[in-house]
């Protein structure tokens, strides 16, 4: 059992050996941190080798992207510049496509839709195309953001939609095309007064302004006319 | 018959419908006159007859499967779309009937020049005939094109100096001196 030493000299001991460990202890965690930061550095390398080395992979495989970009997230190791050139790439194909059908579909287009013509646009079906996944779409999007281009991922029903015209879709909107999602893309006056309980005058200046932004299609050969949303007709 | 696939959008069943937003139905008119054209492209059809809803009319204006079709008001303004890119010209003042150039007239004309040049053929007459189902020509673009085609081709290089052209008792006699 230890004994404590009374006196001066014995305090004065104690803080002696106080600063002697606090001296260690500093010179330990600076050597860990140290050794730390070494090993930072190695594993970035390595990650930055890993990268380009498998830079083919991460480009062609989305899962595999996937995955590699979350490992990036977790560890707050910036997403390395070859897979930030492919989704800088693969955004200016996006807005390329999105202002290509604006007319068609008033800057309301779902994201399957747009997978598709962002595949045919790199180069169809090759077998060395590369696959491209939502999750990569929106991370595209998202490094559009800053451009101002007021893209923007919207949530319509089961749907994902890609939204180009920088807009509020308001509570009207957003309810009509909810109701045309979960019908067969298209809605009615009709129905949205019946299954809305909207007066006829709310139900058909929505419709209208859906017309008028180009949103909607108008099938006048239906009976009452059909308003269809064209970024639901996915094209084959 | 033929091996044109028409793009999705010709199952749209609002396609049929003249779209009251004008920029929407700007973009509608260009879709449509798209696939006109490559329709007429693909079964190599030269005209096209409204009136009596010919074959080519139907099969290009209308849907069975979503039973829509295109009136002919709206037909007219798709035609009218082709013709202000130099793609299609009616046929009949009552605008019942149209032509489709594969081509436009200006582009057959730089073809048919060329082959001219090349072939030795210019400075002397031959016949529009000749031009269109002589052995010479065997094989190239303008073999067996339409004759109005081929007269609207032979008009523009003539307004550009390029040929002269001699009034027959037929088209088919209508003779051309390329220079």
């Amino acid at each position: 059992m230890a004994r404590r030493r009374a006196g001066i000299s014995g305090l004065q001991q104690q803080a002696r050996t106080n600063a002697d460990f606090q001296r260690a202890g500093e010179a330990l965690s600076h050597s860990q941190l140290e050794q730390l930061k070494t090993q930072l550095a190695v594993f970035k390398t390595n990650l930055e080798g890993f990268a380009s080395k498998y830079r083919k992979d991460i480009k062609r495989d989305p899962t595999f992207r996937m995955h590699f970009q979350r490992m990036c997230t977790n560890i707050g190791v910036d997403p390395l510049a070859c897979v930030g050139d492919f989704y800088y790439e693969l955004g200016v194909q996006i807005a390329e496509i999105c202002i290509a059908t604006r007319e068609r579909n008033g800057g309301l287009m779902d994201v399957k839709d747009l997978q598709r013509w962002v595949e045919r646009l790199r180069g169809g079906k090759d077998a060395d195309v590369q696959e491209i996944s939502e999750d990569d779409i929106a991370r595209s999007i998202k490094t559009l953001k800053p451009l101002g281009s007021g893209f923007a991922m919207v949530q319509i029903g089961a749907r994902k939609m890609v939204q180009s015209v920088p807009r509020e879709l308001n509570a009207d909107f957003a309810t009509v095309l909810g109701l045309a999602q979960q019908g067969k893309g298209y809605t009615t006056r009709r129905d949205v007064v019946a299954l809305l309980a909207w007066d006829a005058d709310r139900a058909q200046t929505v419709l209208d302004d859906l017309l008028k932004d180009g949103i909607c299609w108008m099938d006048a050969q239906a009976d009452p006319p059909q308003y269809w949303v064209a970024g639901f007709f996915v094209s084959s | 018959m033929s091996n044109y696939t028409f793009p999705s959008i010709h199952s749209f069943p609002p396609f049929y419908t003249l779209q009251p937003t004008l920029a929407t139905r700007a973009k509608q008119l260009q879709l449509w006159g798209e696939i006109l054209l490559q329709y007429c492209i693909a079964t190599r059809t030269s005209a096209i007859h409204i009136a009596t809803n010919s074959k080519d009319a139907a099969a290009v204006f209308s849907n069975d499967k979503i039973r829509r079709r295109l009136d002919r008001e709206s037909i007219q303004a798709v035609i009218e779309e082709l013709i202000k890119q130099g793609h299609a010209d009616w046929d009949s003042p009552a605008k019942d009937q149209c032509l489709i150039f594969w081509r436009k007239p200006e582009e057959w004309a730089a073809i048919i020049h060329k082959w001219a040049f090349d072939s030795g053929a210019t400075n002397s007459i031959c016949t529009i005939y000749e031009l269109l189902h002589g052995d010479d020509t065997v094989g190239l673009d303008f073999h067996d094109l339409d004759e109005r085609t081929m007269v609207r081709a032979l008009e523009a290089l003539a307004k550009s100096g390029k040929a002269q052209v001699f009034v027959g008792a037929t088209d088919s006699e209508m003779g051309v001196k390329f220079f």
